[in-house]
């Protein structure tokens, strides 16, 4: 009857009394746990919110189709096709006016602001929204571009309207338009149509002749909110992971502590079970207490912060709108870590003869060849689910990649009995003090390899981060552009370039981009020709470049314009033209099953397949992913259409650089994109670095302070014995140096081996190791941590007040 | 502790006859202390004679009372203050037999040493069950049992000792030819047997 | 109640294997209440921890309450300790944390009793040892004597019959050590086998028997005892 639930009651009252006790032993450590609750709440909370939602673009629908109608009547007839296709749809206007002194054209958006789909695009600040033609109401861009305020009057594309209000979108803040009513669709140069694709499965029913580019131009919502949610779980994961590890630390000490007392227990009759789950309680306890104060805190920070993040984000947020689910979730994970960190104290101390326990020696290490081999199996399969999750392509697999990484770091805990009993070898050698020292890690060998897990992890992770992001500057693969590139647009990303463009014209829009380049200085530039299909002279409507495309259930979705594939691009890139075959049509970085789509030929998504070859070209989202080849250009008729022009410079674009270059396209009729947000992820990394870094500071710290603390008794001795308090120094600073070593060569190896794996692929990436990051962790670190020990062991050691009954 | 100074205890807390006085002195002492009747008459006479007690008029015998006096008084007061010379160490038998033994060749110094350990330790068990069954708020009893247990305790303690001493230098205790240091405990033996 | 059946104990092997206990016999029944005396390292701890299974012999057979230890899971073991073994140790018996009278229930509730149940029943106990109104005092508040006290009242919890007792009054004064062996021995006249291991002679004499250990061998014992009469015979001084 062991696991009877009386005993289990007592036992467990045994450990909340016990945890009531002494919870100020264990105060650092719930006070870590703590920290990183709060942060994974706050931090879920931000990032889920801030995170750009479907909604944000796509309101309630569930794709989009956007169209160029030729007049009024093809409009109504697509319209009308789409209703019949997809039930509901909701029409949206666009017509782009120009606004004297903007570059960029004004949308006046013709909109329902009680759209079935479209109404949580629209929010009112203040005013009322246009009912009327002729009222129209102003996002805050135009309306001070324009200095209009509500009651005045502006003229918009030639109409003469009241502003009646002050709207914005509240997924996009950065969205600046001009509202009129919805009626006004009618008479716009281009539809939005919101519509909800899995409404009704069929048969496409065409409208009026023509191409309408209903079945071709949908764009489904993406579901970015589960790649968010499972980005904070990973990244909750790692984090408790982590904490787990000096958790356990601590936890071990906890253990030892009480050695006698559970001895005591075990004497009266207590089962391994009731044993074990002393300590496993006393781990789920320091996690449930850690995880609501944590869940207080990070909740409180998230309210104060809420401002700043809608303000980054560019989206309104809900203060209220916390995800509880996942917050919920990281709870559990921090409770479950806490627990599973006590698992191995817990099972060593259930393992113990009962007189062992009850006279208080230290467990018997287990052998450590034993642990050695299983680290090297964990290792390789940790390393193993790296390379197998693909993390730097497109079709990354999250859950194999943490698998792997858990794998990776339950290979370096399984590393580390076996790294301290390495210490065995120098000590013979050493001075009396440091000996000391290094024997005593030995000695306490659970206790100093649960310490060396912590430290190599957060190191681990620290070396990571340095190393990735110094691979990031040269090839950091999100967004549109790098920070060298941008790229200059014949007007702007919404309209189609022309491929009937006279000579005249190709000459002026030449001259203008080549002062935009001037602007930029020491710059290589490639011309951007779009692959089209060729049209009637001065016909400017349905006009759609080939794009890359892949096929969904229904349609086609939309991933990138290809660039046609000049010998200079192929240079550029390094794609020797000789190991292109004769018959590729698409060249390629984009994963999946992507290919070329001329709308125009309205191919069979279920048939419809090019011929792809897949090369080494960036996959950034603006720069050339993918080309066109003169094959296919021939094999199809497309004609070239000058699309822009790629500019490069040596080093990164400044600020000023970026602004001249928008003046000079500006004047030219053209428009300039470059790489965006790249600052707020530069400050990522940055942040990343140091705050792993100092993590690291306060893993060492804390873990010379846990071994320091049990290491008084021995202190007291020495003292009496006479050791100086250059002795007592020495002892302490040597078990800090020791350890810090360890975990910097541990934690090197271990992050390498990861990225390794991670980066299989493309070594190059890894050939250009941070040094000075790396040589400051490696040498900067050990020489903190034991300058800070040296510093903090001078003191006479404290007797403590009163020691527990034993 | 004497019988005479006993008496006198017993009449401090008022007068008394004889018989009771027996009664009491026996209830008090208890087993370990058996008394013939007539030593108590004879002591209470000798007190008489000393001056130390006083009798009432009549025939001597169970029924005669007897007070304590003034002097009698001072006495015992003085007796209990004076410390008792302890001039007869109880274990001299014993450490003589055992250094004896040291001396006797095939004699297991062990054996002979446990035999009195074992003793001792029988006649502590006796003594303490004395203490065991009697009431616990007995306390005379209780000081005269104890009194004894810590004086055989001393006994049992030294043969430990002797035993661990011994253990330490077996070769040197297995009958070698006395070296000058060994000169020692035999003076002290011509001491003690003095 | 409890038997060693030649029981040999080897701590370690080859060159440095220290014999602890070599084969040794004792057997303690049922209401008797039997010291083990013998100077430090004879092996008196041994002898007590591998008769309450916390230890397992080398060689040789121990049988409590009928039940042999050797060939026992861990698990049936622990179960033996909750049911049939108390412990007494030196001056480490409580589990700071828990008062008084969850000390003394705790192998009652370890062992499948309800809560509740198990206080009545340690109430009981704590009642019979004289130290019910400490009952909801910690450890920590508890004198040493009370807390010794406590330790028995736990260890006759729940009808125990095999009480081991390790130096039960080495942290307290003789007035307090007395008061402990005078519980000892009315427990061990309720019923129990008792078994107390001390060097000190004092203690030793509240036993029924008193067994002798040296270098791990079970030397001597003292006979039967005789009744106080046989004071009369030889006097109330040592033996000449």
């Amino acid at each position: 009857m062991s696991g009877s639930g009386p005993g289990r009651r007592a036992v467990l009252r045994w450990a909340w009394r016990m945890f009531r006790r002494e919870w100020r032993q264990q105060a650092l450590l719930l006070a870590m746990v703590t920290v990183a609750v709060a942060v994974a709440v706050a931090g879920a909370s931000m990032a889920v919110n801030a995170a750009s939602k479907a909604e944000d673009q796509f309101g309630n629908a569930g794709g989009m189709v956007h169209l160029q109608p030729r007049d009024a009547a093809s409009a109504t007839a697509t319209v009308a096709a789409a209703r019949q296709r997809f039930g509901t749809v909701e029409v949206i206007g666009h017509s782009a006016v120009a606004v004297p002194g903007s570059a960029l054209p004004l949308d006046v958006r013709a909109q329902d602001p009680a759209g079935v789909f479209g109404s949580p695009l629209l929010a009112l600040r203040s005013g009322r929204y246009p009912e009327r033609a002729g009222e129209v109401a102003l996002t805050d861009g135009p309306a001070d571009l324009l200095a209009a305020r509500v009651g005045d009057r502006v003229v918009l594309g030639r109409v003469e309207r009241t502003v009646v209000g002050r709207v914005e979108n509240p997924g996009d803040l950065n969205d600046e338009f001009a509202l009129v009513p919805a009626a006004e669709a009618a008479t716009a140069d281009s539809l939005t149509l919101l519509i909800n694709p899995d409404d009704r499965a069929g048969p496409v029913a065409d409208g009026a002749g023509g191409s309408s580019g209903i079945n071709f131009g949908i764009m489904v919502a993406p579901d970015d909110e589960k790649v968010v949610v499972a980005l904070v779980l990973v990244a909750t994961t790692l984090a408790m992971a982590l904490v787990g590890l000096v958790a356990a630390a601590g936890f071990v000490v906890v253990a030892q502590r009480r050695q006698r007392q559970l001895g005591l227990l075990a004497a009266i009759g207590a089962t391994s079970r009731h044993l074990r789950l002393v300590m496993l309680a006393n781990g789920a306890i320091v996690g449930a207490v850690a995880a609501l104060v944590g869940a207080a805190i990070g909740i409180a920070g998230w309210v104060v912060a809420t401002p700043a993040v809608e303000t980054a984000a560019a989206h309104r947020i809900d203060r209220l709108d916390v995800p509880w689910a996942l917050i919920a979730e990281c709870l559990a994970i921090a409770v479950l870590a806490c627990t599973a960190a006590a698992w191995w104290p817990a099972r060593t101390m259930a393992r113990l003869p009962v007189m062992s326990a009850l006279s208080g020696r230290p467990a018997r290490p287990s052998p450590v060849h034993r642990s050695l081999g299983v680290a090297l199996v964990l290792g390789a399969a940790g390393a193993g689910a790296i390379v197998a999750a693909r993390p730097t392509s497109d079709r990354a697999r999250p859950l194999v990649l943490i698998a792997g990484v858990l794998a990776m770091v339950a290979g370096v805990v399984f590393a580390s009995p076996a790294a301290i009993r390495v210490l065995r070898v120098p000590a013979g050698r050493l001075p009396f003090a440091a000996r000391l020292a290094l024997r005593d890690l030995v000695r306490y060998q659970a206790r100093a390899a649960a310490a060396l897990a912590a430290i190599t992890l957060v190191l681990g992770i620290s070396v990571a981060t340095v190393v990735v992001a110094k691979a990031g500057e040269y090839r950091g693969d999100e967004g549109n552009l790098s920070n060298h590139q941008l790229v200059v647009r014949v007007g702007d990303p919404r309209t189609a370039p022309d491929p009937n463009l006279s000579q005249a014209e190709r000459a002026r829009l030449d001259a203008a981009a080549a002062t935009v380049t001037a602007v930029i200085g020491r710059a290589t530039v490639f011309t951007l020709d779009a692959a089209m299909r060729p049209t009637v002279a001065g016909d400017a409507r349905d006009r759609e470049p080939i794009s890359v495309v892949m096929p969904v259930d229904q349609g086609f979705r939309w991933r990138a314009f290809p660039a046609i594939a000049t010998p200079e691009l192929l240079r550029r890139y390094g794609i020797d033209p000789a190991t292109i075959a004769s018959d590729t049509e698409l060249l390629t970085s984009l994963d999946g099953d992507v290919m070329l789509l001329d709308i125009g030929t309205r191919p069979d998504p279920a048939t419809a397949r090019s011929l792809v070859q897949r090369v080494d070209l960036p996959t950034y989202s603006a720069a050339p992913n993918s080309l066109v080849t003169e094959e296919a250009m021939g094999r199809h008729g497309w004609v070239a259409a000058r699309a822009g022009w790629l500019v490069e410079s040596p080093s990164p674009l400044t600020k000023d650089q970026v602004a001249k270059a928008r003046a000079a396209a500006a004047a030219g009729g053209l428009t300039v994109e470059t790489r965006s947000g790249q600052d707020g992820l530069a400050t990522l990394r940055t942040v990343a670095t140091g705050v792993g870094g100092l993590l690291a500071l306060a893993i060492v710290a804390m873990t010379i302070g846990l071994i320091r603390s049990e290491g008084v008794r021995d202190m007291r001795t020495l003292t009496a014995t006479g050791a100086s308090a250059g002795a007592r120094r020495t002892v302490t600073a040597g078990t800090a140096g020791a350890l810090a070593v360890l975990g910097v060569v541990l934690s090197t190896a271990a992050a390498y081996a990861a990225l390794l794996a991670a980066y299989h692929a493309d070594l190059s990436e890894l050939a250009r190791p941070p040094v000075g990051h790396l040589a400051a962790l490696a040498l900067g670190l050990p020489a903190l941590a034991t300058g800070a020990a040296w510093l903090l062991a001078g003191r006479e050691p404290a007797t403590f007040a009163r020691q527990a009954l034993d | 502790m004497s019988v005479r100074h006993a008496l006198l205890a017993l009449l401090s807390e008022g007068p008394k006859y004889g018989l009771q006085l027996r009664q009491e002195f026996e209830a008090r002492t208890g087993e370990v202390w058996p008394l013939n009747v007539g030593q108590v008459y004879t002591t209470l006479q000798r007190l008489e004679r000393d001056g130390l007690v006083v009798s009432e008029d009549g025939e001597d015998g169970p029924q005669k009372g007897y007070s304590i006096t003034a002097d009698g008084a001072r006495a015992l007061t003085d007796w209990l203050q004076t410390p008792s010379a302890d001039a007869q160490p109880p274990r001299d038998e014993l450490l003589i037999k055992v250094l004896v033994a040291v001396q006797v060749p095939g004699v297991d110094l062990h054996d002979v040493i446990q035999v009195h350990r074992r003793h001792l330790i029988e006649l502590m068990q006796r003594y303490t069950a004395v203490k065991a069954d009697a009431p616990e708020d007995d306390v005379a009893l209780a000081l005269v049992v104890d009194a004894e247990l810590f004086r055989i305790d001393a006994a049992v303690r030294w043969l430990d000792s002797a035993d661990a001493r011994l253990r330490r230098a077996p070769r040197a205790a297995a009958g070698r030819p006395a070296a000058p240091a060994r000169k020692a405990p035999v003076g002290r033996l011509g001491a003690v047997s003095r | 109640m409890l038997e060693l059946r030649g029981v040999s104990k080897v701590y370690g092997g080859g060159p440095t294997a220290v014999h602890a206990l070599r084969d040794v016999g004792l057997a303690v029944a049922a209401g008797e209440l039997v010291a083990v005396m013998g100077p430090s390292g004879s092996g008196k701890s041994t002898l007590l921890t591998i008769g309450g299974s916390l230890e397992d012999a080398t060689t040789g057979q121990v049988v409590v309450g009928g039940a042999v230890l050797q060939g026992m899971s861990k698990k049936e073991k622990a179960r033996l300790r909750r049911r049939a073994i108390g412990f007494v140790f030196q001056d480490f018996n409580l589990l700071a944390g828990l008062t008084a009278a969850e000390n003394v229930s705790m192998p009652l509730e370890l062992d499948g009793t309800s809560a509740r149940a198990a206080r009545e029943v340690a109430m009981t106990a704590l009642a019979q040892l004289g130290i019910e109104d400490r009952a909801g005092h910690f450890p920590d508040d508890l004198s040493g004597g009370e807390r010794q006290r406590v330790a028995i009242a736990r260890a006759v919890v729940g009808e125990r019959r095999l009480v081991l007792a390790d130096e039960p009054t080495g942290a307290l004064d003789s007035v307090n050590s007395e008061a402990v062996m005078r519980l000892l021995r009315e427990i061990s006249r309720r019923g129990a086998a008792v078994v107390v291991v001390t060097h000190d002679a004092q203690l030793a004499s509240w036993a029924d028997r008193v067994v002798f250990l040296r270098d791990g061998r079970l030397v001597d014992q003292t006979a039967a005892p005789s009744g106080p009469e046989s004071l009369l015979a030889s006097g109330p001084r040592p033996p000449a």
